[in-house]
């Protein structure tokens, strides 16, 4: 029976996931500021993905060292063509270039560093959990010694200590910091799936205790988990931008990145010369808040009573 | 070790003198500062094909006896044995319960039947012929996954199938729950109670089990649903000679479904008996107390009702003697009455200050226990001789009422260095003994029953 | 008997992501005095929505009751729940327009005094239902000195001796029986802001002017003092809260000109099949002190008429009428018609004159307020709060006590001092129920409050609710899917299914013969400890299928997918719960009709 319908069988269980994911997308798209924090968000990835793929050159800012000096926007008053759309920073960096570029590696790497956090975070965090005992206990002890510290303060003490200020060692140092909130908000959520009934379920089956971590008690962690992550992007991303703009580019002068970007036009003042703060400055306000909005959003959704 | 599935034994599970004391943690640096007897000595037969009932009311053990059964948990003493045949098992019951420590050869036995005693890897071979059914089937499902995941679930992980069989024998198992093969691919949430419960059993019937636990399989679910489950559970038994332990706090359903009965509370099996002789004939006053409470679906009789008192004493101390008789009803005086069941009605009656018909007395200093048997009243001066008359006299008189029936177990009344002792009768706990043939009761109402060893 | 609650076309609607869903659809039900009334459904037939309908309690946006008049103690609380009732006509000029929000405000601060006062809610599980983090006598004693404050005042200061001058004045003002409201409230003015009391009786009491004025003058003087301090803001929710009062009463005339609706239902012939001896009814005029009814001359036996021809009443009209009244006495029109003194006639109407205005509710409401008015000036003064506080707590606790008592709780003292966590089930529920017969409530609607429990606890709570019922007077709505339940407790049985009542019956007349399919498959799917004549092993009768999904109820009958005796007319036409000999309803279109109303 039903031999013939496997074609359908194999096909029909994604389908039915797929609806899910479907069913979340529209009810986030049914609040206008998740949709709007969801649409900006997609924005930012389609730039990112651009720049990777179809702009040469994608991680150098392009120079023209006979320039005198800022230009404005062409629509900024007493504005000339020669800026741009979003102007110019000395020496002679189109900014509307300068940024798009900076957007694609402001959230790679903050995305890497996020993702790798909570992976890694939410796999600590489900074993000590549901194993408890003295490896939880060490997990604990260690995610309370490693809130204690201020991530920029420690990012600048290691990377002086290190003697390497470049983006990559500033990357290291976050990864560090970056996975215990995951793995606290794992573990005090698998404390309470493990106690639920499947689980008990999947042990008479006879899985394995990893088994049950995996495809029980992960999954139904997992839902504040991406708010986490949206929110986070946020945050990663000032951060990065934060330690760019007390000149940690020792490595790379030219590096496209809105810290950096802000920083340089800041040496110009912003008196004289907003646009060059404003402008990378705006793009990352607007990031931040989007993705802000958007983890709001997803933590309405994600929220099972929601879904009526 | 013997293949469980070739020679199919008699006594497909047993209960032998099982134990769980779960530890209560506390304090700063929880340490363990008292004990849980959840379960505390249980035996218990469950034959082939047959329906063994567990009955009692919540926080009695029956579902830490039912884990342990499975192995869920790990026992604190004693052995679950699976699959033995019938004279092997007369024989260790014969070597006597102490024959664990000293006859080498009912030892051997035991390890070689006892799955409390296998490795946990080996357990899990056995882990596919014993598969539960939990009472709430809303959080006994994984909200995550797909129908088809779910039942397919216990055929992967025991390697019995390939996962394109496995989702096929899942769409046979959903039709024979009376689900569609198209409910495979919903989430849990999609279906109502009654739904849940029958895709919970098509899990438990993925792996051709042997023994199904159910535990509370109908008591969340609404009246009309639960004959229907009821008729399924049934159903299936009878087409795949599955043996059933059901668990539950309500005797109609054991009357419909069960072939034996055993009546628990606070760790303890105190009557064990075929299903129709416990309707017709109950012999326990804890059995009378759970029949007569099961509310009759008829307006015009008015069936003479036995409140059980107040609640199931904390499983942490146990009463004394027969656990029950702190809410007996029909208690006698060497049911297990202690110094700590009239500790505060004592400070009450021997206290001149308090009570009028002690007048005579000096005032009373302080009552303490000693022991399991002995209450000691100190007052402000040394007791004499006339004041030893007076608790006597004074003991008398609550025993001949009825709510003395405390005072009745107080055997001597006698000085000690000026001080007042009353010493009750020992506390036994009742065995649990056949008073009629395959009837078994732990309790001093039947003639016989003596207190228990241990 | 009368009839406390009575319930008309309730319809309640949930928004749900598929679409709109009645959960509740056109529900009849009514309950009189010290009645147990079950009622009983599967789960998702709306019997928990329809009690949460009637405490108000429901989840609003998603939820909604779209429909329905649910009158309790004579008075419709639905009224001003919605935006009907935004138009208020008047006796003379056009119609008033009220703003909703106002309303709306008004029904919310109505229905915070009938729960609680006028009914309570047992709810299903006890251990969510109470604060995991106090103590479960506080929770009680909370209840009591919200709902019963004055007591508990009055008998503190009965007992108090305060000496103080501040205090003297305070409880001149209180003590004093006769002290209006009014007078009161000038006695707190001077304890608060030490004027002489001639002064403000200057200020407020200029006699003559109509209440509004003189509120309106207290708030301006209020307005101008409120730099002084904090407690003038509180004084002017005080203000409110008198003003409250004010709405209640024209709450109570609203109420009598809503009657409207009903009054078509009950008089019009061709609405209620009983009124077949009434000539056609042209209009009804609701106005404040009376109900006019106009009716059509009925020319020739065809019944034909022409709009507009009135029928100049005669006294055989209006004795036609007063007996068609009387009639319906019993069922659900007596409780709303109840306020009805007289019936007379006019030149062009007849007339049911209403009882006069100031009725018990409304004293009692005032009383109410006056109670939380003294309670919060006990309260906010700091003297008497530090000197006050204590022994009112100690005083509510004694209540609780006694309450403990009344609900069979051991130990009551001890148990006063636990947690929630600490109490087994079964005195959880106790609890709640002390706390639900804190405000001495006409009606307590327990929904399913011992489905969570063992049955031997479910005996305990069915014991103390059946014992309860000789000692308070207050009537129970009894929701549980569990018939046997209804069997041991109630007097009369509502069968639900699907968002309708199918059927309504005397408790021993249901279980002796059940007339709907669907109440005799309940009954026999019913898991006995009695055999029932069953064969051993004889698999147990069912109701075959589920319930149907109300986002897309099937057509005709809700039940006649899963009924044996389905026939074509199931199918098509949805049967109505029509009356099947005294006392029963039923709705079934194996009952024909004439049958019915023959019977009736």
């Amino acid at each position: 029976m039903h031999r013939g319908a496997k074609a359908w069988l194999d096909t029909s269980g994604w389908r039915r996931r797929l609806k899910e994911y479907a069913l979340i997308l529209r009810l986030l798209m049914k609040s206008p500021p998740a949709a709007v924090g969801l649409i900006i968000v997609l924005i930012y990835l389609g730039i990112v993905i651009y720049d990777q793929f179809w702009v040469p050159n994608n991680d150098v800012m392009i120079a023209n060292f006979s320039a005198t000096g800022p230009d404005p926007p062409f629509w900024w008053p007493g504005g000339k063509a020669a800026g741009g759309w979003m102007g110019t920073t000395f020496p002679g960096i189109d900014l509307a270039d300068a940024v798009l570029k900076a957007v694609r590696i402001d959230l790679i790497y903050s995305t890497f560093v996020v993702l790798t956090g909570a992976l890694v975070g939410s796999l600590i965090g489900v074993v000590a959990g549901f194993r408890g005992g003295l490896f939880d206990e060490a997990l604990m002890r260690g995610t309370d010694v490693t809130y204690s510290i201020p991530f920029l303060v420690f990012a600048i003490a290691v990377a002086f200590a290190l003697q390497k200020r470049d983006f990559l060692t500033i990357n290291m140092i976050l990864l560090i910091l970056w996975w215990p909130p995951y793995a606290r908000l794992v573990r005090a959520q698998s404390l309470s799936v493990k106690e639920l009934k499947f689980v008990e379920a999947a042990r008479a089956a006879g899985a394995s205790d990893a088994r049950i971590m995996l495809r029980h008690v992960l999954p139904n962690t997992l839902a504040p988990v991406f708010v986490q992550i949206s929110l986070d992007l946020g945050v990663v991303t000032q951060i990065f931008a934060a330690l760019e703009f007390i000149g940690f580019n020792a490595g790379n002068l030219f590096l496209p990145e809105l810290g950096n970007l802000i920083n340089i036009g800041w040496t110009w003042g912003f008196e004289s010369h907003p646009w060059t703060i404003l402008m990378p400055g705006i793009a990352l306000l607007i990031f931040t808040v989007s993705v802000n909005l958007l983890g709001d959003g997803l933590r309405d959704v994600l929220d099972p009573r929601a879904r009526r | 070790m013997p293949p469980p599935s070739k020679d199919r034994n008699e006594i497909l599970l047993a209960a032998r003198g099982l134990k769980k004391h779960f530890a209560v943690k506390g304090g700063l640096l929880q340490r363990a500062i008292a004990t849980v007897h959840a379960v505390d000595g249980v035996d218990l037969v469950i034959r082939r094909g047959e329906t063994v009932a567990l009955v009692g009311e919540s926080g009695c053990g029956k579902t830490t006896l039912g884990r342990l059964l499975l192995r869920l948990i790990e026992p604190t003493e004693g052995d679950v044995l699976f699959n033995v045949p019938e004279d092997v098992f007369e024989r260790m019951r014969a070597n006597g319960p102490a024959a664990t420590q000293d006859d080498g050869q009912t030892k051997e036995l035991i390890r070689q039947y006892s799955i409390t005693r296998r490795r946990r890897r080996s357990m899990k071979a056995l882990r596919r012929f014993m598969q539960p059914v939990f009472q709430d089937p809303f959080t006994s499902l994984d909200p995550r996954m797909l129908v088809k995941d779910i039942v397919a679930e216990p055929l992967l992980v025991s390697g019995l199938a390939t996962r394109p069989e496995a989702y096929e024998q899942g769409a046979r198992l959903l039709e024979e729950v009376g689900l569609r093969p198209e409910h495979l691919y919903r989430f849990p949430h999609e279906f109502s109670g009654g739904q849940r419960q029958r895709i919970a059993i098509a899990r438990a019937l993925a792996p051709e089990p042997e023994f199904l636990l159910l535990d509370e399989p109908t008591s969340a679910l609404d009246v009309s649903v639960q004959a229907q489950i009821l008729n399924l559970l049934k159903d299936i038994q009878r087409k795949q000679n599955l043996t059933y332990l059901l668990i539950t706090h309500n005797l109609s359903v054991v009357r419909h479904m069960a072939d034996r009965v055993a009546v628990m509370y606070l760790g303890r099996i105190l009557e064990r008996k075929r299903t129709a002789e416990l309707f017709s004939n109950p012999l326990h006053p804890y059995t009378k107390a759970l029949l007569s409470a099961v509310p009759v679906p008829d307006p015009k009789r008015r069936r003479e009702r036995i409140i059980l008192p107040g609640d199931v004493p904390s499983p942490i101390a146990p009463p004394a003697g027969c656990r029950f008789h702190t809410r007996c009803n029909a208690v006698l005086p060497h049911c297990g009455w202690s110094p700590r069941d009239i500790a505060a009605t004592a400070a009450h009656m021997f206290d001149p200050s308090r009570n009028p018909d002690a007048s005579e007395l000096p005032p009373l200093e302080e009552v303490t226990i000693r022991g399991d048997e002995v209450l000691l009243l100190r007052y402000r001066e040394p007791a004499t001789e006339s004041n030893r008359l007076g608790v006597e006299a004074l003991v008398k008189a609550r025993a001949e009422r009825p709510e003395g029936i405390a005072f009745r177990a107080i055997q001597y009344v006698r000085l000690d260095g000026g001080r007042i002792l009353l010493e009750f009768l020992p506390a036994k706990e009742p065995e649990l003994l056949e008073i009629v043939p395959h009837h078994f009761v732990a309790c001093y109402l039947y003639p016989g029953v003596t207190s228990a060893t241990n | 008997m009368e009839p406390i609650l009575v319930v008309r076309g309730l319809k309640t609607e949930f928004l749900t992501s598929r679409g709109l869903l009645r959960a509740v659809d056109d529900v009849d039900l009514q309950i009189r005095k010290g009645e147990v009334l079950g009622l009983v459904g599967e789960s998702g037939s709306g019997k928990t929505v329809t009690a949460l309908s009637i405490m108000y309690l429901l989840q609003q946006p998603p939820g909604r009751i779209a429909g329905g008049e649910i009158w309790f103690r004579g008075l419709n609380l639905l009224a001003g729940s919605d935006e009907d009732i935004r138009v208020v006509p008047r006796t003379v000029g056009p119609p008033k327009f009220l703003p909703a929000d106002d309303l709306l405000k008004q029904h919310r601060a109505r229905m915070n005094r009938v729960r609680g006062h006028g009914m309570s809610m047992i709810f299903q599980e006890p251990m969510s239902s109470l604060n995991p983090v106090l103590r479960v006598g506080y929770q009680v004693a909370e209840v009591l000195m919200f709902q019963r404050r004055q007591e508990i005042c009055d008998r503190l200061l009965s007992r108090r001796d305060l000496t103080d001058a501040d205090l003297g004045l305070f409880r001149q003002a209180v003590a004093s029986g006769e002290a209006s409201e009014r007078e009161r409230l000038v006695a707190e003015f001077c304890v608060r802001s030490g004027l002489r009391p001639e002064k403000i009786h200057a200020l407020i009491d200029a006699s003559g002017l109509p209440i509004d004025e003189r509120i309106a003058r207290v708030r301006r003087l209020a307005v101008r003092r409120r730099r002084g301090g904090g407690w003038w803001l509180r004084f002017l929710k005080r203000l409110d809260a008198m003003e409250e009062i004010h709405f209640t009463r024209e709450w109570e005339r609203l109420s009598r000109l809503s009657l409207g609706q009903p009054a078509v239902d009950l008089f019009d012939p061709k609405k209620n099949p009983r009124a077949k001896g009434l000539p056609p009814l042209a209009t009804v005029s609701p106005q404040p002190d009376a109900l006019r009814l106009y009716f059509h001359a009925a020319v020739g036996s065809g019944g034909d008429r022409r709009k507009g021809d009135l029928l100049v009443p005669s006294e055989d009209l209006r004795a036609r009428v007063e007996a068609h009244l009387r009639d319906s006495a019993s069922g659900v029109f007596g409780a709303i018609f109840g306020i009805v003194k007289s019936v007379g006639i006019t030149e062009d109407a007849i007339e049911l004159r209403y009882r006069e205005p100031a009725t018990d509710l409304f004293r009692t409401e005032t009383e109410l307020w006056s109670r939380r008015l003294l309670y919060r000036i006990a309260t906010s003064i700091p003297v008497l709060r530090s000197v006050l506080a204590r022994p009112i707590e100690e005083e509510a606790r004694r209540h609780v006590v006694e309450l403990f008592r009344l609900v069979r709780i051991p130990e009551p003292t001890k148990i006063y001092d636990e947690y929630p966590h600490e109490l087994s089930g079964g005195m959880q529920q106790r609890v709640m129920i002390a706390m639900a017969l804190a405000g001495e409530p006409a009606l307590m609607i327990a929904d399913e409050p011992t489905t969570a429990l063992d049955v031997t606890t479910q005996a305990q709570i069915l014991w103390l609710l059946k014992d309860l019922r000789t000692r308070i007077d207050s009537a129970i709505l009894y929701i549980t899917h569990d018939l046997a339940v209804i069997a041991e407790l109630s007097d009369r049985v509502a069968v639900m299914y699907a968002g309708k009542i199918v059927e309504a019956a005397p408790v021993a007349d249901l279980f002796a013969n059940p007339l709907h399919p669907y109440t005799q498959g309940l009954l026999q799917s019913i898991v006995s400890t009695e055999s029932q004549g069953l064969e051993p092993g004889a698999p147990l009768p069912t109701i075959p299928g589920v319930v149907p999904d109300l986002l897309a109820p099937p057509s005709g009958c809700r039940f006649h997918p899963r009924c044996k005796f389905a026939f074509d007319r199931c199918r098509v036409e949805e049967p109505k719960l029509l009356a099947h000999g005294p006392n029963r309803r039923v709705a079934c279109h194996l009952y024909p009709e004439e049958g019915a109303s023959a019977a009736a």
